[in-house]
């Protein structure tokens, strides 16, 4: 009998991507947010309103990861923004390998952010490195405050939450404070913003703007010095 | 379910690592998974199952060795580990704890058996 030792990482050629993309991103000082959140949760519709806020601030641009269809790609261009579709072909997760593909594509020195809208998906996409300065959680309150303690690694690799179609409140049986207290409970560190991309009721966007502006701004300073 | 795609990576990376070694038989791979990777155990041996049939490692067993989560302090500096979220420092009871590790996974080591090295005329 032979044994050897392997010690392998699995995740190994992902990360070296990540680490190109990363590096990429630093040399043009391009902030670049990875969402994650489940279907449904309303990650296209937060970003078409959040788009047309931040448009009068930053530059933005964006990728849109989807198993299939160009659908969300065809409603972030209409917010003029450039825009890249990846579709994983019923593959649950973007990996750093599809981003690095797609980069190209951009025009960088003409980009602040980059936001990379995952796979709709609360459980791979936590755990796939792109090389993205921070994860944003999305989540609909209607989705219920269990959700934490289910996902635990999504909401501890998230910076910022978004608790989105709070206009919802009414009709669904959920506190939201007792799943902010859920939400802190796992991860004390994280933000957490409430929104409503309802037309006509939007709320909550300009301060979630507001954050994003002041980090992409420090960064692209941080990258001239 | 990201496992099957994991299990090609562990099935090729098995195969290298035993090119340079006149193999028999496979008899077990071992895989460290860490608490926080997302990997659901039964789904990675399910992967197994239907994927190393036509490889090397074909009727070898997988062993699955969970790793717990190391978190650092960031009130008092303690490192630690737990297998449990939340996270909360033995030291100081401290909240704010920032993960360092307990989200990999590696394929540690490989047991098998050499063909005759005799016959092959290679000696260890």
């Amino acid at each position: 009998m032979t044994k050897i030792e392997v010690m392998q990482d699995m995740m190994e050629i992902n990360n070296a991507y990540a680490a190109d993309n990363r590096k990429l991103f630093q040399k043009k000082g391009v902030f670049v947010i990875n969402i994650m959140g489940s279907p449904g949760a309303g990650k296209t519709t937060l970003l078409e309103k959040l788009l047309s806020t931040l448009q009068q601030h930053i530059k933005a641009a964006v990728i849109e990861g989807d198993l299939a269809t160009a659908r969300d790609a065809a409603r972030i261009v209409a917010c003029n923004v450039p825009v890249i579709q990846i579709n994983t072909n019923g593959g649950c997760h973007l990996d750093a390998k599809m981003i690095s593909k797609v980069l190209p594509g951009f025009y960088m020195d003409d980009i602040d952010l980059m936001i990379i809208e995952n796979v709709g998906n609360l459980v791979c996409p936590a755990a796939y490195d792109l090389g993205e300065d921070m994860k944003l959680l999305v989540m609909s309150i209607a989705e219920g405050g269990d959700k934490p303690a289910k996902y635990p690694t999504a909401f501890l690799s998230s910076e910022a939450v978004v608790l989105n179609k709070v206009d919802l409140m009414p009709f669904v049986n959920v506190d939201i404070e007792e799943m902010k207290n859920e939400i802190l409970e796992i991860n004390p560190k994280i933000k957490i913003f409430e929104t409503c991309c309802r037309q006509g009721e939007v709320t909550g966007i300009d301060d979630l703007s507001d954050w994003l502006v002041e980090i992409v701004k420090q960064k692209k300073q941080a990258s001239r010095n | 379910m990201h496992e099957t795609s994991l299990m090609e990576n562990i099935l090729n990376t098995a195969e290298a690592s035993l090119a340079e070694y006149n193999v028999e038989k496979v008899n077990e791979l071992t895989v460290i998974v860490g608490r926080l990777a997302n990997i659901i155990p039964d789904a990675l041996e399910f992967a197994f199952e239907a994927l190393s049939g036509r490889t090397i490692c074909s009727g070898a067993k997988l062993t699955l060795k969970p790793v717990p989560i190391e978190g650092l302090c960031t009130d008092c500096g303690q490192v630690f580990f737990s297998t449990e979220i939340p996270m909360i420092c033995p030291g100081c009871n401290g909240r704010m704890i920032e993960i360092t590790g307990g989200t990999e996974v590696y394929l540690e080591s490989i047991d098998f058996d050499e063909a005759d090295k005799e016959e092959s005329g290679e000696q260890q």
